[in-house]
C-alpha cells in the first residue's frame, strides 16, 4: 500500500517529504486547536470562579470573577451588578488592583435582570432580599428576581465538580433568559431535534427509493448517468440555494396556497405562508437527497451479485429480492447516508434563516395543545443559536461564555453524529473491497 | 408457467413495486432538479419589458385644462383649468365628482401653465400675472356599506412663491421639501430668482405661515427651462444648449455658480426625477442626458453629467418622469420611450395614436395617461422591472451624489426616492476575494498533505490522520464563522504581522530539520521515524508558532514603530478592518481544507500500486516515486478536488457572513471584508418583499451561484472520470 513497504527508513527525498509532512502537521495542529478551544471554553463556561475582591487605586471596591490575563498582564474580570455600575466587565492593570483577596462569605445570585450580583448578603426575606455591594453599600433585590444563590469561594474541588455538572445540567434544560444571554438551550434542542426527526421521515424513505431506482431498475442509460451525475454535484450545491428555493416554492408558493385554501380567514396574517419547522425540514430534505442517495448506493452496490442470483435463481420475483436480501444487506449504507443526512442538517444554518427559524421563540412548535405538533411554527435551533446570541446579542461580551458552551454541545453532537457514520461506512467499504 | 393465485398476487406486488420505485425515484430527482427550473422562473420576469396596453379608454376633457393627472387608483381625473379651478371626474364616464377653487386669482388672472412634481403631490402654478404658487394635491377616499370607492378633493391651500407678477414667467420650477418650499423663475424682466419658503406652524392655533427669501441674478442669460435640484439648486438649460448650475450661499446672501457646460444643441426640457437628485435634460436633436449635483470630498457641490441615454430619440418632444422609480417617458412624435434613468437607456417603444400633447404615469404605475388636445385616454401600464438591467447589474453607474461611476450594491434605502444600488459585481468580486483567500493556504496543506497521508503515512498513524480530517470536513460552518468572527479576528488584529510571517518561519523551519535530519546517522533516524514525523512536528510547530504569536504585537512595535493595523492603512494605503479577508480565509480554510485533502488522497490512493513498486524497484526513492510516478497520473483527481474545495468556498455562507463586515466593495485588500453573494442572500432575502424587483435580483444572484457551483462540479467529475479511465 505505501511507498514505505520495501522498509526503507527515508524519505529518500528529504526537503520535499518533510514539507508534505509539515502540511499534515498543520492541518491536524488546526484540528487539535480548534477542538482544544471549542471544548475547553465551552466546558469553562459552567466552571465556578472564586469571587476575588479588587481594592482599586482609586478606592473603589470590586468583587471581581477572574477571567482571563492579557499579555500587558492586565486582567479582565466580570464584575456583575451591571445596574450599579452600568458594566458587566473591567479590564484592570496590575498597578490599578491596590490589594486582593476572597473573602469565604462572598456571594454570587443569578437573578432574572441585570445579570449576576456578587456581593454579600444579609437577610433572605420573603419579599426582598437585603444585600450589601462589594464595598458595603446596602442595597435591597426583590426576592422573585433570584434564581440560585451560591458561595463560590466556599466551594472545595469536589463542590466545583459538582457545580460544574449541575451548570451542565441547567444549561441543556433550561429556557433562556435574558435576551438568550443566560439560562440554558434547551428550546433550541428541542427545536434541533424536531426539524431533524421532520427532515429525516422525508430523506430517508425518497432517498431511498432514488437510490434503489438508480441503482437497480434503471438501467444504464445516458439519462440514468446523466441524472447521477446531476444528484453527484447537487451536493455541491450551496446550502443557500436551497433556502432560496424553500423560501420562494415552499413559504411563498405552496404555503402561500395552502393558506388561501385553508386559512383564508386569517389572511393576511400567514399561516403556512411564513417560515416554520415544516418548511425548513422539507428543505433540509432536499438538500439532504444527495447525501442519503450516494451512501444508499454505496451500499446496495456492496451486496454481492451472487445473492442476488441466487435469490433470483430461487424463483423470488424483483421486489422479493429487494425485501429479503438486498435492502437487509444494504442497511448499514442506508443508516450512514441518514447520519450524515441527520448531522448536515443538525450543523447546517444558512437555509434555515431563509425557512423559518428565529432567534427566540416564545413557544415550542411541540407542546401539550392540540395538535401538539404546530408544523407552521417559528423554531430555534442549536446552530443558528450560535449566530444570534454571538453576533445579535445586546452584550456580546457576557453571553460568550454561553456561545462557546453552545458550540461544544453542537459540535458534540455532530462529532458524535460523524463518527458512527465513518465507522459505519468503514464497514460497507471494507465488505466492497471483499468482494 | 403456473399461474397459481399466490403467483399472480406476487407478481402484481413486485410490478406495483417497480412502478412506485420508478415513479418515486424519477420524482425525486426530478423534484431536485426543479430547483434549478425554479430558480428560473422566479428570475426570468426581469428580463421582460414595459408594456403599454394597445388601446385604452378615452374620455373627452370638459374644457381644455393647464394641467390633468388621476388619483392613486386611477378611478377619478382631476383637471386644473385657466380660470385656477380644480375639477374631479369619473374616469369611467367623465361624470363631475368634486370641484373647488384653491388658487384665488386676481381679477383677470388666469393660469397659463402648471407643472407637476414627479412624485404628483405638488403643481407647481404660474399665471398670466407672473405669480408662481406651490399648490399641494391631495384627495381622499371615502368608503360606503358596500366599500365601493368614491372620491373627493381634499382641501388644499396654495404657497404662493411669487406674489407680486410682472409680466408672464420664462420659465419656473418648484420643489417642496420637508418644511421647505424652493420656487425658482425666470421673471418677466428676464432675472432669475431663487425662493425660499419655509414653513412655520403656529403652535396655538395651527395656522401655517410662509416666510420667504428672494435671491436675485439680474442677468442669467436667455434660459429655455430651468429646474430645481434638491437642496434648492438651480439647474438652468440656454438656448445655444449650455447649462449651468447656482446654489444659493450658506448665509443665504447671493447665488453661486455651480458649474457651467459649453454650448450643445439647445436645450427643450429640464425634467427632476423622483427626490429631485437628479433631473433629465432633453435636447432639440432628441439626446437625453441625466445631471446632479456632485459633492466633492471638499467644497461646494457642482454640476456634473452622469450618464447620456444609450440612443438620441428623434422628434423627441417631451419627457414625463414616474412617481416611484427612475423611470420616464420620452414623448417623440405618434411614438413613446420608456426609458431608465439609472440604467442609461430605453427599455421599450410603442407606437401611439395621433394628437397625443403630453403623457403623464398614474401615481401606482399601473396606467399611462395620454393626453390629447381635448381628450384624455387611459392606458394599463405594466412596467415590471425596469430598474434591473444588464447595466444596472453589471456596469459602473454614477448614482446620484456619488462623485463617479461604480459598482455599488446598496439595495434599500430610507425612502421611496432612494435610487436603489443593485450591481452584482462587488458581490461575485467579493465571493471570488473570500474564495481566493481561502484556498491560498488551503491547496498547498491540502494537497501535500494528502500525498503524504496516502503515500507515507502507514497503519497508528494513518487511522489517526484519516478520521481526524474527516471530523474536521464535518464541523457546521456556523461554528467555524463564530471562533473566525469572536476569536480568531480580535486575535489576529494584534498580531497580523506574525500571522503572515508564521507560514514562512515554519516553512524554513522545516527545511532546516530536514537537512538536519539528513545529517543524523542511519541507524538513529530508522529508530527515530516509522511515518511519525508529521507528530514530531506538529510539537514544534505548536511550540514555535505560540512563541511567534505571543511575539506577536511586540514584534510589530520593534520591526514597523507601530501596531500593524495602524501601519498598513498609513504605510501601504490599504484600509483595515477587524474582520478581514484573512480571517475569512483561516476560518474558511479550515471547511475547504479537509474536503480538498479527502479527494485528493483518495486519487494518489487510486493510481496502481504496480506503478510504484516498478518505480521503487528500478532503484527511484519514495519521494522520487511520488513525485514522479504518482503524482502525474493522480494530477486530474488533484484537480478535481481543488475544484470541489472551489465550489465549496463560493457556496459558503455562515462564515462568510459572520467574519466579515459585510460592506459591499470592490476591492481585494485582505485586510478589509467584503460581502458574498451568499452571505448577501441570507441578510437580504427575508426582508425582500415577495415579488418585486430586489426579490427577484436575488433570485438571479441565487441562480448565478446555482450555476457556477453546478458547472465547477460537473467540470471537477469530468476531469476526474477521465482521469481514472486513463489509469
Amino acid at each position: 500500500m505505501s511507498g514505505l513497504r520495501g522498509g526503507r527508513p527515508d524519505y529518500g527525498g528529504g526537503i520535499g517529504a518533510f514539507l508534505c509532512a509539515g502540511a499534515v502537521a498543520a492541518v491536524l495542529l488546526g484540528v487539535v486547536l480548534l477542538f482544544a478551544l471549542l471544548f475547553m471554553r465551552g466546558a469553562a463556561a459552567f466552571w465556578p470562579r472564586p469571587l476575588t475582591e479588587w481594592r482599586l487605586a482609586d478606592g473603589t471596591v470590586r468583587l471581581a470573577e477572574e477571567l482571563d490575563e492579557r499579555p500587558d498582564g492586565s486582567i479582565r474580570a466580570r464584575i456583575g451588578n451591571r445596574e450599579f455600575y452600568g458594566l458587566d466587565f473591567l479590564i484592570a492593570g496590575p498597578e490599578e488592583v491596590a490589594a486582593r483577596s476572597r473573602p469565604a462569605d462572598a456571594v454570587r445570585i443569578e437573578r432574572t435582570e441585570n445579570g449576576p450580583f456578587f456581593g454579600y448578603l444579609d437577610q433572605a426575606g420573603a419579599e426582598t432580599w437585603r444585600l450589601r455591594l462589594p464595598d458595603g453599600r446596602p442595597v435591597e433585590l426583590p426576592a422573585a428576581q433570584v434564581l440560585r444563590v451560591s458561595y463560590p469561594n466556599r466551594l472545595g474541588w469536589f463542590g466545583r465538580v459538582g457545580a460544574w455538572f449541575a451548570g451542565v445540567g441547567r444549561f441543556i434544560v433550561e429556557e433562556p433568559r435574558n435576551a438568550n444571554q443566560e439560562g440554558g438551550v434547551w428550546p433550541a434542542l428541542v427545536g434541533t431535534s424536531l426539524l431533524v426527526i421532520l427532515m429525516s421521515l422525508l430523506v430517508v424513505p425518497f432517498g431511498v427509493l432514488a437510490a434503489v431506482y438508480l441503482n437497480e431498475y434503471a438501467r444504464d442509460t445516458w439519462f440514468v448517468r446523466l441524472v447521477r451525475v446531476a444528484v453527484n454535484n447537487l451536493a455541491g450545491v450551496p446550502s443557500i440555494v436551497y433556502g432560496v428555493f424553500g423560501l420562494g416554492f415552499l413559504i411563498y408558493g405552496v404555503g402561500g396556497a395552502i393558506d388561501r385554501a385553508f386559512f383564508a380567514a386569517d389572511l393576511p396574517r400567514p399561516t403556512f405562508g411564513a417560515g416554520g419547522v415544516l418548511w425548513a425540514a422539507v428543505t433540509m430534505a432536499l438538500l439532504t437527497v444527495p447525501v442519503v442517495v450516494v451512501a444508499t448506493e454505496e451500499g446496495l452496490r456492496a451486496v454481492p451479485r451472487e445473492r442476488r442470483e441466487a435469490a433470483l435463481a430461487l424463483g423470488a420475483t424483483r421486489w422479493e429480492m429487494l425485501r429479503h436480501v438486498i435492502l437487509p444487506g444494504a442497511r448499514p449504507g442506508i443508516l450512514t447516508g441518514a447520519i450524515l443526512a441527520v448531522s448536515r442538517a443538525a450543523g447546517e444554518v444558512a437555509p434555515l434563516m431563509l425557512t423559518g427559524v428565529v432567534g427566540f421563540a416564545r413557544e415550542l412548535p411541540i407542546d401539550g395543545d392540540f395538535p401538539y405538533l404546530h408544523l407552521q411554527e417559528r423554531f430555534m435551533h442549536l446552530g443558528f443559536h450560535i449566530y444570534a446570541v454571538g453576533f445579535q446579542a445586546p452584550n456580546v461580551e457576557a453571553a460568550e461564555p454561553l456561545v462557546y458552551a453552545t458550540a461544544a454541545l453542537l459540535l458534540a453532537l455532530v462529532l458524535a453524529l460523524n463518527l458512527t457514520a465513518i465507522r459505519l461506512r468503514a464497514r460497507v467499504r471494507k465488505r466492497l473491497e471483499g468482494r | 408457467m403456473t399461474s397459481s393465485p399466490s403467483f399472480r398476487r406476487r407478481r402484481a406486488a413486485d410490478r406495483a413495486v417497480a412502478a412506485l420505485v420508478r415513479f418515486g425515484g424519477v420524482g425525486v430527482v426530478l423534484a431536485v432538479l426543479f430547483i434549478a427550473f425554479y430558480l428560473v422562473r422566479e428570475a426570468l420576469p426581469l428580463a421582460a419589458a414595459p408594456k403599454l396596453e394597445e388601446s385604452g379608454r378615452r374620455l373627452p376633457a370638459v374644457a381644455a385644462p393647464v394641467a390633468v393627472g388621476v388619483e392613486d387608483f386611477t378611478e377619478a381625473l382631476w383637471e386644473l383649468h385657466r380660470d385656477g379651478r380644480l375639477v374631479l371626474r369619473d374616469v369611467a364616464d367623465g361624470a363631475e365628482l368634486d370641484a373647488a377653487a384653491p388658487l384665488a386669482l386676481g381679477p383677470g388672472e388666469t393660469v397659463v401653465e402648471a407643472r407637476l412634481s414627479p412624485d404628483q403631490a405638488t403643481l407647481a402654478v404660474a399665471t398670466s400675472s407672473g405669480r408662481l404658487a406651490a399648490l399641494p394635491l391631495a384627495f381622499a377616499v371615502d368608503y360606503d356599506d358596500d366599500l365601493e370607492r368614491s372620491h373627493r378633493l381634499e382641501e388644499t391651500t396654495p404657497r404662493w412663491l411669487i406674489e407680486e407678477g410682472d409680466g408672464p414667467l420664462a420659465a419656473f420650477s418648484v420643489l417642496a421639501e420637508d418644511a421647505t418650499v424652493w420656487g425658482a423663475a425666470v421673471r418677466g424682466d428676464g432675472a432669475l430668482e431663487l425662493v425660499r419658503g419655509r414653513i412655520k406652524v403656529n403652535r396655538l392655533t395651527g395656522a401655517e405661515r410662509l416666510s420667504r427669501k428672494v435671491l436675485r441674478l439680474a442677468e442669467p442669460g436667455p434660459i429655455t427651462d430651468l429646474a430645481l435640484l434638491e437642496g434648492g439648486a438651480v439647474l438652468a438649460g440656454f438656448a445655444d444648449g449650455g447649462l449651468a448650475a447656482w446654489r444659493a450661499d450658506r448665509p443665504f446672501n447671493k447665488l453661486e455658480e455651480c458649474g457651467r457646460t459649453p454650448a450643445g444643441a439647445a436645450v427643450r426640457q429640464i425634467q427632476p426625477l423622483i427626490g429631485a437628485g437628479s433631473a433629465l435634460v432633453a435636447r432639440a436633436d432628441g439626446a437625453v442626458e441625466r445631471w446632479m449635483m456632485v459633492a466633492p470630498e471638499t467644497g461646494r457641490p457642482i454640476l456634473d453629467e452622469a450618464a447620456e441615454m444609450s440612443e438620441a430619440v428623434p422628434g423627441l418632444r417631451l419627457l414625463a418622469p414616474s412617481t416611484r422609480q427612475r423611470v420616464f417617458f420620452a414623448l417623440a412624435d405618434r411614438e413613446l420611450r420608456i426609458g431608465h434613468a439609472t440604467a442609461a437607456e430605453y427599455l421599450a417603444a410603442v407606437r401611439l395614436p395621433a394628437g397625443v400633447e403630453r403623457v403623464l404615469p398614474s401615481p401606482r404605475e399601473d396606467h399611462l395617461l395620454l393626453i390629447g388636445a381635448d381628450w384624455v385616454e387611459v392606458r394599463g401600464l405594466e412596467l415590471g422591472y425596469p430598474g434591473v438591467t444588464a447595466r444596472t447589474l453589471f456596469a459602473r453607474i454614477q448614482y446620484e451624489g456619488s462623485p463617479a461611476p461604480a459598482w455599488t450594491w446598496q439595495s434599500t434605502g430610507g425612502s421611496d426616492a432612494y435610487e436603489p444600488k443593485i450591481s452584482l459585481v462587488p458581490l461575485i468580486l467579493g465571493t471570488f476575494k473570500g474564495t481566493l483567500w481561502a484556498l491560498l493556504p488551503s491547496i498547498p496543506l491540502a494537497v501535500l498533505g494528502a500525498l503524504f497521508t496516502a503515500r507515507f503515512l502507514r497503519g497508528r498513524a494513518r487511522e489517526i490522520v484519516k478520521p481526524a480530517v474527516e471530523l474536521l470536513a464535518g464541523i457546521p460552518s456556523v461554528i467555524l464563522g463564530f471562533v473566525g468572527a469572536l476569536y480568531l479576528a480580535p486575535a489576529m488584529q494584534d498580531r497580523m504581522l506574525a500571522v503572515f510571517l508564521l507560514p514562512f518561519v515554519l516553512v524554513l523551519l522545516t527545511v532546516v530539520l530536514a537537512v538536519g535530519w539528513a545529517r543524523l546517522p542511519l541507524p538513529s533516524r530508522r529508530r527515530l521515524h516509522e511515518g511519525w514525523a508529521p507528530f514530531l512536528l506538529m510539537a514544534v510547530y505548536a511550540a514555535v508558532g505560540a512563541a511567534l504569536l505571543r511575539a506577536g504585537p511586540g514584534l510589530e512595535q520593534a520591526l514597523l514603530g507601530a501596531p500593524f493595523r495602524e501601519w498598513a492603512p498609513a504605510a501601504l494605503g490599504l484600509p483595515f478592518e477587524q474582520r478581514n479577508a484573512a480571517v475569512v480565509g483561516l476560518a474558511m480554510g479550515f471547511a475547504v481544507t479537509p474536503l480538498i485533502f479527502t479527494l485528493a488522497e483518495d486519487a494518489f490512493r487510486n493510481v496502481p500500486e504496480t506503478l510504484a513498486e516498478a518505480s521503487l524497484a528500478l532503484g527511484a526513492t519514495p519521494w522520487q516515486t511520488s513525485v514522479r510516478v504518482i503524482f502525474p497520473p493522480a494530477l486530474p483527481g488533484v484537480v478535481a478536488a481543488v475544484m470541489l474545495g472551489l465550489g465549496r468556498a463560493v457556496g459558503e455562507t455562515m462564515i462568510v457572513l459572520m467574519a466579515t463586515g459585510n460592506t459591499s466593495i470592490t476591492r481585494l485588500n485582505i485586510f478589509q471584508g467584503f460581502r458574498a453573494l451568499s452571505a448577501n442572500l441570507a441578510v437580504e432575502l427575508p426582508e425582500a418583499p415577495h415579488g418585486e424587483s430586489l426579490y427577484r435580483t436575488l433570485f438571479l444572484s441565487a441562480l448565478l451561484l446555482f450555476a457556477f457551483t453546478f458547472l465547477v462540479n460537473t467540470a471537477a467529475e469530468t476531469i476526474r472520470v477521465r482521469g481514472r479511465k486513463e489509469l
